[in-house]
């Protein structure tokens, strides 16, 4: 899973359902269970079985003592069943109250990679006690899962609640969601199942984590005089403390900066010239456009598979160097743009401001990709809704089993049997399996009008001949009495033969219809569109594709997709983020005085015919005397590029018939891909004299650092 | 951790709860019941017949076997039947008036008890909750702890027996109260009788338990199943509407890209270049 990319995004999608939900490894075979309704299990279908056999016998053969224990077992299975029944509605009255706490207190703010204790406590203020239930903490996807257990069972009581805790460790930057609690209750005998889910949304931040860098400059008094942190020397005139030179005194400068032994040693008056004092500022521009923020796998543990996105790294980076800066009181500024426009906060220092900036980058890691291409594209450009089908509807069972309900979310048989939906924005590309699925209306329409011709024309003969008084029409008369009836025939017979190909070849289509149509429903009730929205979603696949990336995003659900259409064009290349980064940037250097550094943390690869603003802009800082750093943020789980003289690293010897694996075929076509495109970019800013850097590597921080040191120690004589 | 080791700790955890008090009690319980199961049916003159239910019963213990009540069940009604007046030549009379002996009330408390208590040791020992099929191995927050049975559910399981016992022998003499209706036969009135008073308290359970249901349902829940209603009724129109719809945005969309001539020759150099 580590090693494949864009191909086995489906297959990523399908293995995070499997390991979460426990869905089925093929897509649409398996059925997911979940729905919130009370169900007789097998265990009680069988006693239930024998109990009526028992009874049937004892009455129809007279016997007494199988009368007696028949109605002694039904008497008990029904209390058993009317107990169960009043003991409900006290389910959905739970209460869930959630702390999460560090070492010492509770917290409403996690940092990534530290450890948490989570406490959930269920209860309920109703006078009978629930049945017995077992209740299971949703685990957040952002966070793992460290010790303790996220399921406790037991009765909830009025003044004995349940109790949870366990303890997580954090992902990278960005929200933790937790859900709620879901609620599987059953009666002793194991007869009746309910499953409910108690919603209690607690949605906190994970804030990037702060760790000490090994590269952090050290400030060692070289000076008579040590400058307060955070304000450096400037070699250029100002009213610093430091002496800078001496030249002859001109009319207006102040009498305090006349050198008088040097002007009496030279005969005329001679005035100091001090350093400026100014502080160093770093300005990041981080790209948080959706080409970042498309999660890869990155790795699967026993119970769930880890997710990693380009923009993780890029948020490490500026955690890291907002850190560095911190301490040394430099000034930091932030500005996080995508497509659609730029948020800027000036460079400032302080906990405050830093907290603030923390604050911005976990919101935007929390934010899910969108192809910018979903509705601007033709006809199958957007992402196939089938890509995430299986993964939306298998958590909306385990969150909302009870929006899922046969008696709200109704899916008619013959609806999945007899009609299909048809979803017309993908019907050019439809194999002919999947056309007669989703035409069988078509059918069923032809068998009838075919019918009603049959009948009609004949009959229209008949009176027109009647009529018209004439013979001539009679071998016409003959010949439809004859053809007419064999066409009917012939059309019914065809439409039930296809019909049963449809009935024993399209199981896997009949399941995902049900699951499209309950998804459609709910994302339509939910996002305001019924209740016309539901048709809609039906037919428009481009729609219920983005609302179910909506629906996913909302609740932190990872999930892949792929990042080229059919056609082989980049979903995810928004080249109007160039322009924006370009006037951010200008618009940094026209507020920006001496010693900046621009740090652009962008993902500019396959868009080089868009990039001319960005190199004006950048052209611009250059002459303005700024410094200008690139780094590209690099998908996790994909090679990275190799500098010169660095030998790529091998994965080891593949067989042939690997080799022709067209996954790996695609896999390898993608990383050269986003190789070349790297190096193109790398030459072109390189000839502008901008350092341009991978993201996956850990140099871009050190390089970072370095350049800072290096403004630092631009006035310095002994630097 | 290897395989191994894995199977020695899932093997003591195994032993473990075989051994724990509450998985004990319910297994005695059981082997008590089907005691005087054989008691019972011995009573009635059925020799070695008598002890089909109880090795069924056993060997379904030992083995934690969930079919093994329906069995016991069956076995019995099997005996039991082929015992029964009718089977002896005895008339219907003879049935209508008789009144339970001690012996078919102990009866009815020996299954009752065995039903009950192995039901409650495969909850402990297997698992309370359906299975996931998906799912190759049970997992044990599956099962119900152990620990969780009391004294107290002990005592209500005792209790329960003579009073579901007595309400049975209530209810039949319920039964045989009237008399047929229209001449019919007595087992067939009997049967119907039996048949209508259950589909009564099942029908109105069913809709006192809906109507509760839909009273408690959340406004996202109403609205769901007014937009089900909306579109069962008018889904064929609807589709139709929307189909047309989606194919002009569509059309609109080739338009777009079409007149957009520059865009076109991006695309072109992107693929090119790539």
């Amino acid at each position: 899973m580590t090693g494949s990319y864009l191909s086995r995004s489906r297959e990523a999608n399908q293995f995070c359902a499997e390991k979460r939900f426990e869905i089925g490894t093929i897509p649409f075979r398996k059925n997911i269970p979940g729905a919130e309704k009370i169900m007789l299990t097998s265990r009680g279908c069988w006693f239930l079985f024998s109990v009526l056999v028992i009874l049937s016998l004892g009455l129809l053969r007279l016997s007494l003592p199988l009368t007696l224990l028949g109605l002694t077992l039904l008497l008990w299975f029904a209390a058993q069943w009317l107990g169960f029944l009043v003991r409900l509605p006290g389910m959905r009255r739970l209460r869930v109250e959630r702390e999460v706490w560090d070492d010492r207190s509770a917290v409403a703010t996690l940092w990534a990679g530290q450890t948490f204790e989570v406490r959930v406590r269920l209860s309920h203020d109703g006078r009978l006690p629930s049945p017995h239930v077992l209740a299971t903490d949703c685990l957040p996807f952002a966070v793992e899962q460290l010790n303790g257990s996220i399921h406790v069972q037991g009765i909830v009581q009025a003044k004995k609640p349940l109790e949870i805790t366990y303890r997580i460790r954090c992902g990278p930057a960005g929200l933790a969601r937790f859900e709620g609690v879901r609620i599987q209750s059953a009666d002793w005998q194991g007869f009746f199942y309910h499953v409910h889910f108690v919603h209690a949304v607690v949605i906190l931040p994970i804030l990037p984590a702060l760790t000490p860098r090994a590269v952090q400059p050290t400030s060692l008094k070289r000076h008579n005089l040590l400058l307060p942190p955070g304000i450096h020397r400037f070699r250029r005139p100002g009213s610093g403390s430091e002496l800078l030179d001496l030249r002859d005194y001109l009319p207006g400068d102040p009498p305090k900066t006349i050198a008088w032994k040097v002007s009496a040693r030279r005969g005329r008056l001679i005035t100091k010239e001090f350093e400026s004092e100014v502080p160093v500022r770093c300005t990041l521009f981080v790209d948080t456009s959706s080409s970042v923020r498309v999660p890869t796998p990155a790795g699967a543990s026993s119970r769930q598979i880890r997710y990693g996105k380009a923009l993780d790294r890029l948020i490490d980076i500026a955690a890291g160097v907002l850190q560095t800066n911190a301490s040394i009181r430099d000034l930091t500024g932030l500005c996080l743009f995508d497509e659609y426009g730029a948020q800027y906060v000036a460079p400032d220092r302080g906990s405050v401001h830093r907290t603030k900036c923390l604050w911005l980058l976990a919101a935007v890691a929390a934010r899910s990709p969108i192809p910018s291409s979903s509705f601007e594209s033709r006809e199958g450009g957007g992402i196939d809704p089938d890509h995430l089908l299986p993964l939306a509807y298998s958590f909306a069972a385990e969150v909302y089993p009870e929006l899922l309900r046969s008696a709200v979310n109704s899916v008619p048989w013959a609806m999945t049997w007899l009609e299909g939906f048809s979803g017309y924005s993908r019907r050019l590309h439809l194999g002919l399996l999947e056309l007669l699925h989703r035409r069988k209306s078509t059918l069923r329409t032809l068998c009838w009008w075919t019918s009603f011709w049959a009948l009609i024309l004949p009959l229209c003969l008949l009176l027109m001949r009647a009529l018209m008084r004439t013979q001539a029409l009679d071998h016409w008369l003959l010949l439809v009495v004859f053809v007419a009836p064999l066409t009917a025939l012939a059309t019914w017979a065809g439409t039930l033969f296809l019909f049963g190909v449809d009935a024993v070849a399209g199981g896997g289509k009949r399941r995902r219809d049900r699951w499209r149509k309950q998804l459609a429903a709910l994302l339509s009730a939910r996002y305001g569109l019924a209740p016309g929205g539901l048709a809609m979603l039906l037919e428009d696949d481009d729609a219920f594709s983005l609302l179910v990336q909506r629906f996913l995003s909302e609740h932190q659900v990872p999930y892949t997709l792929p990042l080229y259409s059919p056609e082989g064009r980049y979903l995810f290349a928004a080249p109007q983020k160039v322009p924006v980064l370009a006037n951010a940037l200008v618009r940094a250097v026209g507020k920006g005085r001496d010693n900046e550094l621009f740090v652009l943390l962008a993902d500019l690869l396959e868009l080089d015919d868009a990039l001319d603003p960005l190199l004006r802009a950048v052209q611009v800082a250059l002459g303005r005397h700024h410094q200008v750093v690139l780094i590209c943020p690099w998908p996790p789980g994909l090679e990275r590029p190799h500098t010169q003289g660095e030998r790529p690293v091998s994965t080891g010897r593949l067989t042939p018939a690997a080799r022709l694996d067209p996954g790996h075929l695609e896999d390898q076509v993608t990383i050269q891909r986003f190789h070349r495109a790297y190096q193109r970019l790398r030459r072109m800013f390189t000839r502008l004299g901008v350092a341009v850097l991978c993201a996956a590597e850990e140099e871009p921080i050190p390089l970072i650092l370095s350049r800072l040191e290096r403004l630092r120690n631009l006035g310095r004589p002994y630097s | 951790m290897t395989l191994s080791e894995n199977q020695d700790q899932r093997s003591e955890a195994s032993q473990e709860l075989r051994s724990h008090p509450a998985v004990r009690n319910y297994m005695l319980l059981c082997l008590a019941a089907l005691f005087l199961l054989v008691v019972c049916l011995a009573e009635r003159g059925l020799e070695w017949w008598c002890l089909v239910p109880a090795l069924i019963g056993c060997l379904a213990l030992l083995t934690y076997w969930s079919h093994g009540p329906p069995l016991v069940l069956l076995s019995l009604a099997g005996l039991l039947s082929m015992s029964g007046p009718r089977s002896r030549g005895l008339h219907v009379g003879w049935w209508r008036f008789r009144m339970p002996t001690l012996m078919d009330l102990m009866l009815c408390v020996a299954v009752l008890a065995y039903v009950l208590g192995h039901y409650r040791l495969l909850s402990l020992v297997r698992h309370i909750f359906p299975l996931d099929p998906r799912r190759r191995r049970v997992d044990p927050a599956q099962r119900r702890s152990a620990a969780l049975v009391t004294g107290w559910e002990m005592a209500l399981l005792g209790a329960a027996l003579p009073v579901w016992t007595g309400l049975a022998v209530v209810t039949w003499v319920w039964m045989m109260d009237y008399a047929p209706l229209l001449d019919m036969p007595l087992e067939l009135w009997r049967v119907l009788r039996l048949v209508w008073a259950i589909l009564a308290v099942l029908a109105v359970t069913g809709i006192m338990a809906s109507y509760l249901r839909q009273t408690t349902a959340t406004p996202e829940e109403s609205l769901l199943y007014l937009q089900d209603q909306c579109w069962r009724q008018t889904h064929r129109a609807q589709s139709m509407f929307n189909r047309w719809l989606t194919w002009a945005r569509l059309r609109a969309q080739r338009r777009t890209c079409v007149s957009r001539p520059s865009l076109r020759i991006r695309e072109v150099r992107t693929r090119g270049q790539s």
